[in-house]
Parts: C-alpha cells; structure tokens; sequence
C-alpha cells in the first residue's frame, strides 16, 4: 500500500519545514496553513512592538513542494497498407524508453509506420526526437537485406509517417519464391526527461506601518528564505516613538488566473529589532485575514 | 453653428475625461523591496445642494509599461478600522502588452451589499494601495483608481505616501 499524494505533499513540507535554514537569528515564525489557489488571495497578520523598536525585519520562504511536470510522450502505429484493420500499437513512450518494438505479421507488402504524439504534456513545447529501426523478415526467419535507421523530430500535435516496402524474394531458377512474414519497427524515445520546474508564480510578502511599506518575494524549489527587508517607519501618527507599535505583515502571490497551482505553503520570519538590531518584545501574529 | 457644436463637444469630451480619469503614474526604483504607498479617499463630493453619491467600492486595475522587467503586484485594503477588514492583490501578468490586470473590486463596511448603500451605511473612508515587484529592476507602472457609487462616481482623492521606501 502506497502512501497518499496528500500524505507524501504533507512530508515533504514537513521535511522542508525542518530543514529551512532560518533567516532571521531571533525571530518568531508564522507557519501557515496555506494560501488558497484564488487569484488576490492575501493572508494578513497583525504584529505589535514594544517601545524602543526602531525597525520590523521580514523574511518569507515559498515551501510549496516542486512537482515534475507530466512528461512529453510519443506514440506509434504499424499498419498494413493493404489490410488496414491489422494494426498494433504502442502506445505512451516514455523519454528515454528502449524496448518498444513492433512486430506486424502482415506478410509481403507496404506497411505503415505513424509516430505521433498524442496524450502528451503540451505544456512542454519543446520538440521529441527519437531513433528507430526497421527490419522485413522472411517466412523462413531470414532477414531481408532491408535494415534501416535514422532519427526524426516531432512537434506537440504533428506526425510523422513512414511507408516501408517489403517485396517477396524473387524465385530464382534453383529457389522458389519467398514471401515476408512480418516487420519489426522499433522506436526509442530520445527526448530528454523533464525537469522539475520551480513555479512561475511568485510569493510575496509585505510589511506595513502607517503608510511605510516593504516587499520581499521568494520562489519554491529551495530551502532558502527571501532576501531579509527592514521596514523602519520614519514618522508616526502617534506620540511614541516611530517604530514602536502595530506592524501589518500580508502575504500574496503573482497568479493571474485560478488554477489549482496556485496554492503556496509558506512560512514567515519577523523581528522587532532596537536601533543595536537587538530584539525587542514582540507578539505572536494575530490573524487578520486567512485565505 | 459646426464649429461651434465641434467645440461643444471636445469641451465635454474633455470635462467627462477630468471628471472620471483616475490615473496614477509612476516608476518603482531597481531595489527589490522598493514599495510605492498610497492612500485613497473615497467620499462624497457632490455640492450640498445636489444630491450625495456615497461609496459602495473602490475599483483599481494595474497595468506595467517596460517589457522584459520584474512582475509588479498592487495590494489594496481597507483601512484596518474597517469592519471587516479586507485585503486582495492583483498582478499585471505580462509586462508592456498594453493589457491591465484583473480588476480589484473593495469595500470598507463590505458586508453591507452595494445595492443598499446609504448616508449611514457606505463604503466611503480610506483605503489603502501598495505597489512592489518580484525582483531587481526598474519597473514603471500606471493604476487606475475609482470610488464608485452605485450609479456614479463618487469622490476620489489620491495621496503618495512613499515612494520606494520610508524617507
């Protein structure tokens, strides 16, 4: 019995959780449930600091798992010209797969060779090559002289097509003639295996005081936090001092479409920090807004 | 008499665009972090002697000018006075193709359904707009900002706040 895709997602953010190295020396943590996949989707949190703050540091890390994209596939098809009904396939060629081969018991004639591509991931644009041979066979287990080989490209949602004859062996005047009994194609996939891609949708988090603001942003694929920002208000509206008081830390990301990749598990690191960039009280997160 | 109903025209052409046009123009510096604020009063504007327009939302939409630079993102809130409070983001998805985000559509006091706004219920007040990037780079950037009422616009005033970061 294998574990759960939703078993193996929840280990690996724990496994990444663990081994995130932290950005901030003495900071506290918000470790989310999670950004939903709707476009604008902002989480908001409220953080207060003490007297005598003079700045909020930030830090954000995307642990969002990275998931190898399905795979460019190939397809093909042996036929016999003359009796279309005899077909065998094979059928979703893995990149980088060796033992697909053919065989077509249709006797002498052409037979029809279509490699396509259907099923494929078209998210993946690049072009499949593969390599194939193909060989005619006497009934009597001989090969014909007629070997070939060669390699081809195809795009997503094109074909390629081969026609290849298979002529009976002429009688000579000691031999009779001998009919072919099959062809053997074979295909090897030489498209290169996908890589995991890091998403192309960017988290981002904000800090805010009283009309001062800053921005980090990080990416999966990594165990690294962003880059560490410091928001240091340089007025107030209040009396106290300009750092002191409620710092508003919301966190978002780049999607413009709702897809279900837009899902981000992430974790947050915020200090409140004295002008000796020493820690200075600070509260939990309060929740202001969890979408 | 068509030169004149020519200029007619172009004169309240001309009005209607100053009226309606809510248009912020700027350009965030190649730091990272650099975060551009504002802050949006929404209100009613009309003369005491006509009748009010009151906000039920503010609607922005985010477009980035300079192709081949860093993804820019607009969040707005309420003020965090609102009851509820509320926050969403937008992101203009490719840069220079002319094509704007996704609207934002907010309102303070946002439980109370646009159709019902009146003098004691309304989404007038202050919101609040923050413009950032996803990276180094030099990024230009033009939002369009309107409180709007249920049938007209209502009152809408823009004040930067920082450019960049707190000076």
């Amino acid at each position: 019995m294998y574990p759960s895709v939703n078993k193996l997602s929840l280990t690996a953010i724990g496994l990444l959780t663990a081994l995130a190295q932290p950005n901030l020396a003495t900071a506290k943590e918000i470790a989310s449930t999670g950004l939903g996949n709707t476009v604008g989707a902002t989480d908001y949190y409220k953080v207060t600091c003490a007297d005598g703050t003079d700045h909020f540091q930030l830090s954000v890390i995307d642990q969002t798992p990275v998931t190898p994209p399905a795979p460019q596939l190939l397809n093909a098809h042996l036929s016999k010209v003359d009796k279309p009904d005899l077909v065998t396939n094979a059928l979703a060629i893995q990149p980088g797969a060796t033992d697909q081969m053919l065989t077509l018991l249709g006797g002498s004639g052409k037979y029809k060779i279509i490699v396509d591509t259907e099923g494929t991931n078209i998210a993946l644009t690049k072009a499949q090559t593969f390599k194939f041979t193909y060989q005619c066979l006497y009934a009597d287990g001989t090969v014909t002289k007629l070997f070939k080989s060669g390699t081809a490209s195809i795009k997503n949602g094109k074909l390629s097509k081969y026609t290849i004859n298979c002529p009976a062996k002429k009688k000579t005047r000691t031999k009779p003639a001998v009919e072919v009994d099959s062809l053997t194609f074979t295909l090897i996939d030489k498209t290169k295996t996908a890589v995991e891609q890091v998403s192309s949708i960017v988290l981002s988090a904000q800090a805010t005081k009283e009309g001062f603001s800053t921005n980090t942003s990080d990416t999966n694929g990594d165990l690294k936090y962003s880059p560490v920002v410091n928001l240091r208000p340089t007025s107030t509206t209040t009396n106290n001092s300009p750092g002191d008081g409620d710092y508003y830390i919301s966190v978002d990301n780049t999607s413009t479409q709702d897809n279900q990749d837009n899902k981000k598990q992430y974790a947050v690191q915020y200090s409140c920090l004295n002008q000796a960039n020493q820690e200075t009280s600070t509260t939990d997160a309060l929740v202001l807004q969890d979408q | 008499m068509k030169k004149l109903n020519s200029t007619l025209l172009i004169a309240i052409t001309c009005f209607s665009w100053s009226a309606f046009a809510h248009d912020q123009d700027n350009t965030l510096n190649p730091s990272a972090n650099a975060t551009d604020t504002y802050q949006v009063n929404c209100d009613n504007d009309r003369p005491i002697t006509e009748p009010p327009v009151h906000t039920a939302y503010l609607e922005v939409d985010l477009i980035t000018t300079s192709k081949a630079t860093p993804i820019v993102s607009l969040q707005v809130s309420t003020s965090t006075d609102s009851v509820p409070f509320t926050i969403t983001n937008t992101t203009d998805a490719v840069n220079g193709d002319k094509i704007a985000s996704k609207t934002i559509r907010i309102a303070r006091n946002s439980a109370v359904p646009y159709s019902s706004v009146d003098d004691s219920k309304n989404a007038n007040g202050y919101y609040y707009i923050t413009v950032n990037k996803t990276k180094v780079g030099k990024q230009s950037y033009h939002f369009s900002f309107h409180c709007m009422g249920i049938s007209d616009h209502a009152g809408t005033v823009i004040r930067l706040l920082q450019k960049d970061a707190p000076k």
